[in-house]
This record gives structure tokens, sequence and C-alpha cells, in this order.
């Protein structure tokens, strides 16, 4: 057992790190609502003086800016994304955990495989091939590449597996097709691990920069990060501007997890994730 | 009409070398209570799960009814199994699992209703309709895995092993419920596999003893008992296991004695001395029951002197009823013993006992079949 | 149906194709065949604007190793990697063994720890950049009260270290949550037997905790690896032109540059894939070593 001064200096250096870990938020939403002369002075001060919310009008406003439009493609293209992840990567965990057929573990080998494959190898590729396919500057475009992923399989199969064949032989012979059993029976039966697959994929392609960078042109098609840095690239050095944006984009983010955090913290460590 | 029929059944896995089942053939009547049993291994569920359509049938027919359903899916043969691990939807309540199957084949929803309550009345599941399985114990579980069953009046009834994951207790009583479903439900047959010979003896009304893939035999449970056909049936059925000797066959001018050497010259009794005689200075197998083990003194058979051999009691258990006692020759072979509980053993006793061998049987050394039957 | 579907396990195969067959084919499509094609285009020269495409078989590969810009940003790679990974795991290992010492609280801090995940690394770069501002950044405001202000992003020195901060700072959290996890793993009867072995304090930590933990740390070594890497969003938040002397610039920084600034798609591929067989090597390396090592 711990004594009063090991339990002191524990809640102590945690709570130093515990602190470290969000001061740059908490340091940019209070300098946000400050005047940009204000962000700048020196030396600095730490409550707003005079409270304001120009820079988050300017920020949508401004030249350039299409923050709603940005918002509005990354939630599409991660909503859709996710979505497809989670069935097509349970559909195809299902086979490999529960059915039997020739070359089986040559199928998995080979899909697992392709998660050693690093993304940039694959840009230069994609990026011919969909302007070839006229795909550049749409959606689609940025969505296809994530559309099922080979981590999303092999989770998703190792919770298939736990799951004993006496079930899927019960609901044989109750009469269920095959897509039944999976609908009904399967699939509710893994929740847990689709919710953690879900919630990493959605952060995942929340945060996708490269490729959407490289696969849209104009402005109103991109999604949060490449619209936020070509935001913030035009405004050079004004981070007044750059902080207010880098907020909006954050603070969502931590709203939702403050609302789901046991579940998502939950999921990511329930589901097993080891390599 | 319920009977079903396997002829000539064989089962080999592809990558095996040997066949799990071969040539297998029984005509199981309307509304038996057919039970497969033996070790661990020796094919009793892959014949189950041939005729619930889980396994492929490799070789032979199987029918139900008149029909060969060899190539017809599980779901469309009339049976209903249940499983070991009782297999019930974890998602789902007690209810919903129940009305699973009669929603895959397309029933009425009030139909659906009708039937699992009717069920539910039988198994006495009403409190346990809105339940989930986790919410349950064990025998609950059961009792709901058996309902799922039953409420599709299936033609065929199959249980793999349905008791082993309950303690003893709950085992004991669910034999007893088993039993009289399988009376209440007269139209239905059953056919259960089990490795516990004790709950084959006590619920079958014909029990095939299996054993590497063969039926070894097939009869009630007095014929198994009684007249076991070779030495695998005769040790396997009965608890404890009958006990065997390694024998020769000596004739002599008096008569014909079983000989084992430093512990025992038996002579046989006259009856059987004619099955025995072709097997003059050869090695047989005499089979003894514990029961029919008595000390030398005992006023509860005519004991024939000469018929005696010594041994040292080395593990007593006391049950109550009766005593168990382990049994050690000088030679240090080891053999079980079943005593009246009156009798009173000690630890490293020294014994003369004596055998019934009215109630023996002698077995073929080589092909190990009874000759004495 | 068809006439073979009558046969049970024929069926049954069937469906099984048929659930794996979207997967198997997307990742045709989409991974096997594009790394097919970026082999081969490796071995081109191939400049957009040019249009017409030249075969140069190794040349690409030659050229590569004798790219000032590439060979510097592949030190800076392994530079990231060899401060990151070691030292945030060992940050994150003291961290999650203070959390897991039966403190209560346990889910606030996982809660504080986990938030930095969570974001956009790009929001997160942009924020982190203001704070190194040498200028009226607060880290250089705060610092100005002991008289010491520094360079951060603006020097060689310091540049990489700043991004590597970052880079720490936001995979803390996963690597704890993942971290506690295994600790949780490890049932109280192993330290209970310790401690009537009379292992307490570091040593239980050394000899019991660490061992225990080794998967654990071998699975976030081996994917920290993986992922520093390919580093690529920070560096083009807070330095985009390459940082001074291109000292921050990464492999995929570099890679980025030639494929889609200088259209020299074959040359860029032919970058893609010796990095790919670096990462590979890598990770083979690390799996073999550290399932072997004892400590």
């Amino acid at each position: 057992m711990l004594t009063r001064t090991q339990k002191v200096i524990i809640y102590l250096t945690l709570s130093i790190a515990a602190f470290l870990m969000v001061f740059p938020f908490l340091w940019s939403i209070i300098s946000s609502f400050k005047f940009a002369h204000e962000i700048m002075a020196i030396p600095p001060t730490f409550w707003p003086e005079n409270f304001t919310l120009t820079n988050y009008y300017q920020v949508f406003n401004s030249q350039g800016s299409q923050f709603g439009n940005w918002y509005k493609n990354s939630l599409i293209c991660s909503s859709l994304v996710t979505a497809s992840v989670c069935f097509f990567s349970a559909l195809a965990g299902y086979s490999l955990a529960k059915f039997e057929y020739p070359h089986k573990e040559k199928i998995f080998y080979t899909i697992l495989s392709t998660m050693m494959v690093p993304m940039q190898m694959l840009i230069i590729p994609w990026y011919i091939m969909f302007t070839h396919l006229k795909l550049n500057d749409t959606l689609i475009g940025i969505m296809l590449p994530g559309l099922i992923s080979a981590f999303g399989i092999f989770l998703l199969r190792q919770a298939f597996e736990r799951i004993p064949n006496s079930l899927v032989e019960a609901a044989r012979l109750d009469g269920a097709s095959e897509f039944t059993i999976f609908r009904r029976i399967m699939f509710p039966l893994i929740k847990p691990s689709v919710a953690a697959l879900g919630i990493i994929t959605f952060v995942g392609n929340w945060d996708a920069f490269l490729w959407p960078m490289i696969i849209t042109d104009s402005s109103h098609m991109k999604t949060l990060p490449v619209g936020l840095q070509a935001f913030a690239g035009q405004f050079g050095v004004e981070f007044h501007l750059i902080m207010a944006a880098a907020n909006l984009v954050v603070i969502p983010s931590i709203i939702i997890f403050i609302v789901f955090q046991k579940h998502i913290i939950g999921s990511i460590a329930s589901s097993g994730v080891k390599g | 009409m319920a009977k079903v029929t396997l002829k000539n059944i064989k089962k080999k896995y592809p990558k095996a070398e040997n066949y799990t089942v071969d040539n297998f053939n029984l005509d199981i009547e309307d509304h038996e209570f057919m039970i497969f049993v033996g070790p661990s291994g020796c094919g009793k569920s892959t014949v189950l799960r041939m005729i619930a359509g889980l396994e492929t049938i490799t070789d032979g027919e199987l029918m139900i009814g008149d029909k060969l359903v060899n190539n017809l899916p599980g779901a469309k043969r009339s049976i209903a199994m249940v499983f070991q691990n009782y297999a019930l939807y974890p998602h789902m309540t007690v209810r919903q699992n129940m009305s699973f199957s009669l929603e895959m084949n397309g029933m009425d929803k009030d139909e659906i209703i009708k039937k699992v309550e009717a069920a539910a009345l039988k198994l006495d599941l009403g409190d346990l309709l809105d339940r989930k399985p986790s919410e349950m114990s064990g025998g609950q579980c059961q009792r709901v895995a058996i309902g799922r069953a039953i409420v599709r009046d299936p033609k065929v009834f199959l249980m793999d092993e349905p008791l082993s994951n309950l303690d003893a207790k709950l085992r004991v009583k669910m034999r007893a419920e088993i039993s009289k479903l399988h009376t209440a439900l007269d139209t239905t047959t059953f056919i259960y596999v089990t490795h516990d010979q004790v709950e084959a003896m006590t619920m079958g009304t014909r029990i095939a003893v299996m054993h590497a893939g063969i039926i070894q035999q097939c009869d009630s449970p007095e014929v198994l008992y009684d007249s076991p056909i070779n030495k695998f049936v005769a040790g396997f059925i009965g608890s404890p296991a009958m006990n065997f000797f390694d024998c020769v066959v000596k004739k002599e001018d008096n008569g014909i004695y079983l000989e084992m050497e430093n512990c025992f010259k038996i002579k046989v009794p006259e009856d059987r001395e004619e099955k025995i005689i072709s097997y003059k200075e050869k090695h047989v197998w005499l089979g003894i029951r514990p029961q029919h083990i008595y000390p030398d003194d005992t006023k509860d058979i005519e004991v024939v002197p000469g018929n005696t051999l010594k041994a040292k009691a080395v593990v007593v258990e006391p049950l109550g009823s009766e005593k168990f006692v382990l049994f050690e020759t000088k030679s240090g072979f080891e053999f079980t013993a079943r005593f009246d509980p009156r009798v009173s053993v000690k630890k490293c006793d020294e014994f003369n006992l004596t055998f019934d061998l009215s109630l023996s049987h002698i077995f073929d050394s080589a092909s190990e079949l009874n000759i004495t039957l | 149906m068809f006439k073979f579907l009558e046969d049970e396990k024929k069926q049954k195969m069937f469906w099984g194709y048929l659930f794996v067959f979207p997967a198997f084919l997307y990742f045709l499509c989409m991974n096997i065949w594009p790394m097919l094609y970026a082999f081969f285009l490796s071995f081109n020269d191939w400049n957009l604007l040019k249009v017409e495409k030249k075969f140069v078989f190794l040349q690409n590969y030659f050229e590569v190793f004798q790219d000032k810009v590439f060979l510097t940003s592949l030190y800076n790679t392994f530079a990231y990697a060899i401060i990151i990974v070691p030292l945030g795991l060992m940050i994150a290992i003291f961290l999650s063994v203070l959390v897991n010492s039966g403190i209560k609280h346990v889910g606030i801090f996982r809660f504080m720890f986990f938030i930095p995940v969570i974001t956009s690394s790009i929001a997160a770069g942009y924020i982190w950049m203001w704070l190194y501002e040498p200028t009226f950044g607060l880290f250089n405001d705060i610092l100005s009260i002991i008289n010491i202000q520094l360079p951060f992003l603006k020097s060689t020195y310091s540049a990489k270290l700043s991004i590597a901060a970052v880079v720490i700072w936001k995979n803390l959290g996963f690597q704890i949550v993942i971290l506690l996890t295994g600790l949780g793993a490890i049932p109280n009867s192993v330290y209970e037997a310790a401690e009537m072995d009379g292992v307490t304090g570091w040593r239980r930590f050394r000899y019991i905790t660490l061992p225990l933990l080794r998967p654990t740390i071998i699975f976030l070594s081996v994917t920290g690896f993986m992922k520093v890497l390919q580093m690529f969003g920070e560096i083009y938040v807070m330095a985009p032109t390459g940082g001074p002397l291109d000292s921050t610039t990464s492999v995929v920084f570099h890679i980025q540059k030639t494929a889609f600034e200088s259209y020299r798609l074959g040359y860029s591929s032919a970058m893609t894939f010796i990095l790919f067989l670096i990462i590979l090597g890598i990770t083979i390396f690390q799996i073999k070593y550290l399932s072997g090592e004892k400590n």
C-alpha cells in the first residue's frame, strides 16, 4: 500500500503531466478571445483585457475561408468511410473466421500484408489512377482509398473467432440464411469491437491530411485539416486567426470526447488492440 | 414416422489418415431413446452431427422417416439439436431465442407466440421468458436450449452431451427431466450422445457403445451389462469398471483351470468347460465385476475351495451404502472389489478373496470377444 | 439456384468467398495493383510536365542515394524516430505505472492524457507553432522571466526537438491507454507472490512488471516506429519550407515535394520503395530483437 507521501508525490506528478497535456488548448482558447495586438503583446497578458469574438468572425468570413464546406466535407467523408470500414471489415472478418474454403489462408495473409505497405507508396499511383478516372477534387476521390481497412478485418476476425462455432451451427439449424446469420446474430455480438474500430477509423479519417491534400484542388472541396492548412498558409503569420481556426477544429472533438469518453477509451482498451 | 436409418455411414476428414466413423449401421425405431456412448474421440459426436447435417457424410445413406436426407440441409430435416454449451444467442431474450427458428421458417407471429408459450409451459420457463442468457444459471440455460428445440416440433431430437457442463446434483435432476420429456413427446425420437455411461444406462432404451468409429454393441442397458459382446464393452459399462485378469487356460484331470501366476488357480464351472476347452494353454482375459469378488468367509455365495487368491488392501473407499477396496496381489496387479459396508477393512489388511464365477466373463486374448456368451 | 449449391459444403464455401470478395477485390485494386504500378514507375523517369516516360531502370535508385536532400531527410527521419519512440515510450510507461499504482481518479487522468490524441494533428500543430513563436509565443514569454530565449522552430539545432516534442505529446495518451490495458492484464496474484518473495519497488518493476509488459511494449514500439518513419503532417504545418537548412524535412515530406511540386513521379516512386524497405527492415529487426531480448 502507498504511504501518504508517496500518494502526494504521485498525484502531483500526474497532475503536472495532465496539465502539460491540455494546457496548449487552454491557452489557445483563452487567447482566441483577445485582439490581435494583445495576443502579440510583450509582456503577455493572461486573461483577455478586451474580450472579443472578432477572430472567430474573421475565420468564417475571410476571403479564402470555406469553413462551413470544410466541416461538411470532413463530416461526410469520415462518416461514410467509417460505416464502410465497419461493414466490409465485419463481412470479411466473419468469412475468414467462420468459413472454410480453399486458399482462405492465402487470402487472409494477402490482406494482412497490405498493412505493411506505407501509404506514401500508393499515393502516386492513386493520383495517376484517379486523375484518369476524373475523380480529382471529388468526395469520392477523398474517400476511396480508405473504404476498407486491413486492420479492421484483422481486428474483427479476431472478435468473431471468440464466438463459439455452435452459435453459427444452431442458427443454421434454425433455418436462417447465411446473410441473416451475419446480420442478426454474428454482427450484433461483436458490437464492442465494431465500436472501437469505428472510433479509431473516424478519428484517423478526420485527421487525414496527406491524401486529401493531394486529391483536392478547389477550396470548397477540401476537408478540415487541408482547409485549415491552406487557410493558415494564406494568412502567413496572422496567428490570431490561425489559432481561432485551429480551435474551431479542436473544440468539437474535445466536446464529443468528453461526452463519449467512457465508451471511447473503454472500447479501444478492451477490444484487445494488441499486436 | 420418426425413425432414423443409418446405412454404411462413413466419415473421413480430408487430411486424416483413418476413417473417423467406419461402416456405421443402425436402425433407430420410432420414439426410441437411442444413446451413443463411448470414450472421447470414438466418433459419437461425429455421427450425431452427420444426422444433424453439420458434417458431410463421406459415404453411406442417411434416412429420416423414409426420406434420403444426405444432401438436405439440416434445417430441412425435421430435426432439432441441443448443444453442449447450449448455444443460446447471447444478445436475445429467452423468448426471442425460442422464436427465432419459427421466424426463420416464416411462421405467423401469433402462431409463434402460441408455440413459444406452450413450450415454455412444458419446461417451466414462464418466468424466464424476458431474461437474457447471461442472467440465467446453467440449468436454466439448458432448459431454454431444450425449449428452443422442442418449439419446432421436430421428428428427431438430437442432444450432444447436454449435461456435461452442469454440476453433479443438477445433472441427476436434469436426467429425470429429459426422460420425462421423452415420455411426453411421444412422436419424437431422441438421439443422445454422452461419454458418461451412467447417463447412458439410466436414460436410454437402447445404447450404442462406440469405439474408434465403430459400433461395438447396440442393445438395451441390461443386455449390455449382463452380456457384453467384447472386452471393450465389458470394461466400459458398469461403474466401477470390470476387473480383467490375464490368465492361462490349463487342462487338468479333474477339470479346467484358469491360472494367473503367483495369484490364483481357479476351477472353471462345468457348464462353461465346453466353451473354454479349445483355449488350452492359451492366454485369456477373465472379467470379474467388483461386486462379484468376496472375502472367502462370505456367506453370500457358495465358496469353492481352492478358488481363492490372496491380496492386500491398498485403498479403502467407504461410501456408506457399500465399500470399494483397491486390492493388490503379490505380483503387483491391482483390482477393485465392492464389499458390503459391514465388512471391516483397513489399509494393508491381508485378505483371502473368492470370485463368483457364474457371473464372470472370459474373453479371447487376441480378438477380445466374449467367449462365454 | 445453381446445381452445385445443392451440396451443403459447397454452398457454405460460396458464401465464404462471397463475404470476403469485396474486401479482397478492393485490396487488389487499391493496394496490390498500385504497389506493382509504383514499382514499375520507379524504374522510369517520368516528369508529369513532360508527358513521355523513359525507362531508366535503376538510375532513379542511384540518384536517390546521391540526393543530398533525401539523405538529409533520411537522417532527420531516423533522428526523429530515435528521439520520439524510446523517449515517448519511457514517459508513457512511467506515467502508466503511476496511474496504475492504486490511486483513485484513474479515469480523470486517463481522460486528460488522451485528449491530445483525438484532436486534429494539423490544428494542434498550429497551436504549438504559436506557442513556439520566438517573439510572442507563450514559451519564450515564460522563459523571459529567467532571461532565456530559445529559437525553437527557427534554428537547426532546436527545430527537430521542438517538432519531436509535439509528436510525443500527441501520442502519449494512446500509448498510456494501451499500457494501462497491459498492466491491467497482470493478475494481482503475481504481485502478491512477489510481495511474499520480498520483491518490491524498483526491483518489482524491473523483474516482474516490465517483462510481463513486453508484448505491449513491442507492439507500441513497432507501431510507433512505423508511424514516425512516415511522419508528414506535423512537419508540413510547423516547417512548411523544410525547416532551417532542411533540418526538419522528413523522408515523406521530401517525397511529397518531389512528386507533387517537382512532378518527378518516377523518381519519387523510387524513394517510396526505399522508404518501404527501410520500414520493413526496421520492423522485422525490432520484432526479432525485442522478442529475444532479456530486459
